[in-house]
């Protein structure tokens, strides 16, 4: 496989995560999507480390997934901490941040 | 159904801007075509000495990011126990 296609499915991949972001309105679904759109990143860090022969891509994805768990982890207990607060994670009814 | 549909526009547009965007820097940029199929193993650093493994990226180049990461997932593991706990 060339450089291209992988940058292709990368694309794809980011695509398909911008779109259930901006429809999506359950907490865990918009935490799947940008779950999909850190790893198309990844995608790409990786790629361009095979292309060019050099494994510092490689190290800067395992980092990078290392912070997407992070990440993961702190929108799942605020997911929480709102279920307790309004019993409902729809992002609809959760307002409260609003001015 | 407008809103819908406007959604998915929005999502067609950003797709086909990255796609002109990866489609035009790869004619000017492309010197070779293929990536270099590389193993895990010789990626990982089995057996040779010299650099550009990911055992001497993490464990010698990037050692300090490799430690700050480790107080980031403990300061994440806390945080997240503290803001998901049941309130006393």
């Amino acid at each position: 496989m060339s450089l291209y296609s992988y940058l292709l499915i990368s694309i794809i991949i980011f695509t398909i995560g911008v779109y259930g972001i901006i429809t999506q309105r359950s907490g865990i679904k918009i935490l799947m999507c940008i779950e999909l759109l850190l790893n198309s990143a990844n995608l790409n860090l990786v790629a361009f480390s095979s292309y060019n022969g050099n494994a510092t891509g490689q190290v800067f994805a395992i980092f990078s997934i290392a912070i997407a768990a992070a990440e993961a982890a702190i929108g799942f207990a605020i997911l929480v901490a709102l279920f307790r607060l309004k019993d409902t994670i729809n992002l609809d009814n959760i307002n409260i941040l609003r001015w | 159904m407008i809103n819908k549909t406007f959604n998915l526009l929005i999502a067609i547009l950003l797709f086909a801007a990255l796609f002109l965007a990866i489609d035009n820097s790869f004619t000017d940029l492309a010197k070779k075509e293929e990536i270099t199929p590389i193993s895990i193993g010789e990626i990982a650093g089995g057996m040779n000495n010299q650099g550009e493994t990911i055992r001497h990226g993490i464990f010698s180049d990037f050692i300090f990011p490799f430690e700050l990461l480790s107080l980031l997932l403990l300061a994440s593991l806390m945080g997240a126990l503290y803001i998901a706990k049941k309130e006393a």
